[in-house]
């Protein structure tokens, strides 16, 4: 994979293969730094641009508020790869930057500044931030000269706070192109060494005039501040409120220090915002001698107060290093709104949301941005990993489960069992566990006879007051539909006679308490249980008939019980459901009630 | 997102991976829900057949528990004759004099019209008439039917005799026979 071709050159799957390989072998994936302002950054080297000689360079460490002046870089350094590969290297060894995972190079341009007016379809303040978008992409468009060059110059627009109404409201800001080439190669620099290099190119002037609440104060006849560069000078108006309401740029001719007619020209636009006496705030912003400039504006602006600004002072009581440019506090330094209020009004509030003055002015242009996967794509790319991760893990735990589980049932009795059937031998069980359920039921104790003879002897008194003539003893069985047993019915018919002293005794077991006493009794005598009366549903009833005995005379003469002047009938009937345990089992089908089923 | 990047990112990074291994999920789990059915129908065969086998072994120890009981019963259904039914019968009436008891012929039916009718197990009937004491009966019967477990009364009756003060007695027993 080329890793120079341009993304549009490339399919969807090697567009892929390379976010995958940048993600891999560079820190693009875990190092946020690529894709933060080169400001944000903890270690940011400062490049002041001045002239042609090259920029003077500040290292600042954020972490620490750590500031340190370096080695100045010359313009044979800045045209050679390998010569600002070095300084970086030699940056990265230095105690405060050691350990940096990346590195901010932040370009004030200083030598160089142009502005110009907005056109005059575009002069409505609401559509500021509309019109700096458009800037950036076609400056023409905006811009009241349409003559401008896009190619060689960087447009940005600056809002102006305190413009009165009707007024410019903004100004165009134009840096030359030229250093682009130097930030490009850091950039490289930066991809080569896998360490994030961020570049951002400032203007110098921009962030002079944010800087501007160090040193100056709101004045209630308005305030000129005056920015003296190598090259140019910039006039700041500002109202009472100390509020921007213009910037003037003033070129210096060659050679000189200040621009010709200062002084009137600072009248002149003192006089356009009716500004009788403004106090005047001159700044060497490179340290230069600023006295012919003084002596131009005093000659105009009698009432004004002039004054030199010395930074040096101001920084020193800061802590900060006396040579820094002021520029820097702007862009490294947050002031502290109780100690300087006028970072609060409108022109310092508004630079410091909307960060006017930190604009880049050279952006890195489109195709080389296209060569690499934005923070979001490296972002998307580190949450599927760690979705694909999960989603994997999840995969082979089930697996894993699925697997221990396949094992264990195809290791268990059951997979590999082969039924055989046990039919048979359950039947021959059943047929023989049925043979002697069967037999055990028939050869209970139902229906004994030597049993039977002992009830009817206990119900004929010893003492002879009671003859039987005749005991007939019947057992039937006693069928219900649908049962598997047959109930049985036994009945006992007694004729016989009595003595008027044996009659009360016999009719004592014509009731039910008094056969069912004497049925328990020969239970218990004989061990026969089925003269228990108090299982189940068994039921005992009786009957008894007496009359007068007719074969009965007083000589006892003719036969037996002639004697006795009574004769009685006495009928008991015992009765077994088919659920009683004695029960007779092993019965043919029964079709309809009281028949049985031929075979 | 960068719109060269985006996409590629989004569809190869993670639909196509997602896709896959969710078709990789399905696949498992596929196998393995026909594996688990599988299992199942066996496991339940298994179950039904240790089931079964368990009742066989509790049959098993109830046909031996049985065993010896059944032996006894079976023995003595297909060892009693009606030969030795009487055999019984004279070594009971053995204990008593002609005075206290005697036994008149008696009569078989090859079936039972009592108990054992509609009955599965086989059966007959036999019909005997004694002429003896109450006595002497009882104890004899007592022993007969202790001795002949299969004997079920069908019925009895009693009539003192006329002369010599004993008690004529007529019985019909159901006989449980052999199969």
């Amino acid at each position: 994979m080329n890793e120079e071709t341009h993304p549009s050159e490339q399919s969807a799957i090697q567009r892929y293969r390379r976010t995958v390989k940048l993600a891999n072998t560079t820190s693009r994936l875990k190092n946020l730094d690529w894709y933060k302002d080169a400001l944000e950054l903890d270690v940011q080297v400062h490049m002041y641009l001045s002239d042609e000689t090259g920029p003077d360079c500040y290292l600042f460490k954020k972490s620490s508020n750590h500031y340190e002046k370096l080695e100045k870089l010359n313009e044979s350094q800045l045209e050679k790869h390998t010569e600002l590969e070095k300084y970086v290297d030699q940056v990265l060894e230095l105690d405060a930057a050691k350990g940096a995972k990346s590195l901010g190079f932040v370009l004030y341009l200083a030598d160089e500044l142009s502005i110009a007016s907005l056109g005059p379809e575009h002069q409505n303040p609401a559509e500021l931030m509309e019109l700096n978008e458009m800037m950036i992409d076609s400056p023409i468009e905006v811009l009241e000269d349409k003559t401008v060059s896009t190619e060689t110059h960087a447009w940005n627009l600056f809002p102006y706070p305190g413009a009165a109404a009707g007024s410019e409201f903004a100004t165009a800001v134009a840096v030359s192109r030229k250093s682009s080439h130097v930030l490009e190669i850091l950039r490289k620099i930066g991809c080569e060494k896998n360490i994030p290099i961020v570049t951002s190119a400032l203007s110098a002037p921009l962030n002079a005039i944010a800087a501007l609440p160090w040193f100056v104060t709101a004045n209630e006849h308005g305030t000129i501040v005056v920015l003296n560069y190598r090259k140019f000078t910039l006039f700041s108006i500002m109202n009472e409120h100390c509020d921007l309401m213009m910037i003037r740029y003033m070129p210096h001719p060659n050679g000189a220090s200040a621009p010709s007619n200062l002084g009137s020209a600072a009248l002149a636009t003192a006089s356009s915002f009716e500004l009788e006496s403004p106090e005047i705030n001159v700044f060497a912003m490179e340290g230069q001698a600023v006295d012919g400039l003084i002596v131009s504006l005093q000659s105009s602006m009698i009432s004004s107060d002039i004054m030199l600004v010395d930074t040096t002072e101001i920084f020193k009581s800061k802590s900060l290093p006396e040579d820094l440019p002021m520029e820097m506090v702007a862009t490294t330094q947050e002031l502290d709104a109780e100690v300087y209020p006028l970072v609060e009004n409108a022109t310092f509030s508004t630079l410091r949301d909307e960060r006017w003055h930190l604009q880049n002015f050279l952006h890195p242009d489109q195709e080389e941005a296209d060569m690499f996967p934005s923070a979001s794509d490296m972002n998307f790319l580190r949450i599927s990993r760690k979705v694909k991760k999960i989603a994997a893990l999840l995969l082979l735990g089930f697996v894993v489960f699925a697997g221990i589980s396949t094992w264990r049932k195809m290791s268990s009795e059951a997979w590999g069992f082969k039924a055989s059937s046990n039919k048979a031998t359950a039947s021959a069980l059943g047929v023989k566990l049925n043979q002697h359920r069967q037999l055990d039921s028939l050869l209970q104790d139902r229906s004994k006879a030597w049993v039977s003879m002992e009830l009817v002897q206990r119900l004929v008194p010893i003492d002879g007051s009671v003859i039987l003539k005749d005991v007939n003893h019947y057992v039937a069985q006693k069928p219900e539909v649908g049962k598997r047993k047959y109930g049985m019915q036994k009945e006992w018919v007694i004729n016989g006679f009595a003595t008027a002293k044996g009659l009360p005794q016999i009719k004592a077991f014509g009731d039910r308490d008094g056969i069912k006493k004497i049925f328990n009794e020969v239970a218990i005598v004989t061990g026969n249980e089925a003269y228990l009366t108090n299982i189940d549903k068994r039921d005992v009833t009786v009957s008894f008939k007496q009359k007068a005995n007719p074969l009965f005379n007083k000589i006892g003469q003719g036969g037996l019980g002639v004697s006795m002047p009574h004769a009685f009938n006495l009928t008991i009937t015992q009765s077994f459901r088919a659920s009683d345990s004695l029960a007779i089992a092993g019965i043919k089908k029964i079709t309809r009630k009281g028949t049985v089923k031929k075979p | 997102m960068n719109e060269y990047y985006k996409k590629p990112v989004i569809l190869l990074g993670l639909v196509a991976p997602v896709v896959v291994l969710l078709l990789l999920m399905s696949g498992v789990y596929y196998g393995y829900s026909k594996l688990n059915k599988s299992y199942q129908v066996k496991k339940t065969t298994y179950d039904k057949a240790q089931k079964a086998r368990q009742n066989t072994l509790t049959l098993q120890g109830q046909v031996a528990m049985n065993n010896d009981e059944l032996e006894k019963w079976e023995g003595l259904l297909a060892n009693e004759t009606r030969g030795t039914f009487v055999d019984h019968w004279k070594e009971a009436e053995q204990k008593f004099s002609g005075k206290e008891l005697t036994r008149t012929p008696h009569t078989w039916l090859n079936y039972s019209p009592g108990i054992g009718k509609g009955i599965k197990q086989p059966s007959s009937q036999v019909t005997m008439a004694f002429s003896a004491t109450y006595r002497a009966m009882q104890a004899t019967l007592m022993e007969v039917e202790s001795k002949l477990p299969q004997m079920q009364l069908d019925s009895i009756s009693m009539k003192p005799d006329d002369i010599g003060g004993r008690i004529n007695f007529t019985t019909k027993f159901t006989i449980w026979t052999q199969n």
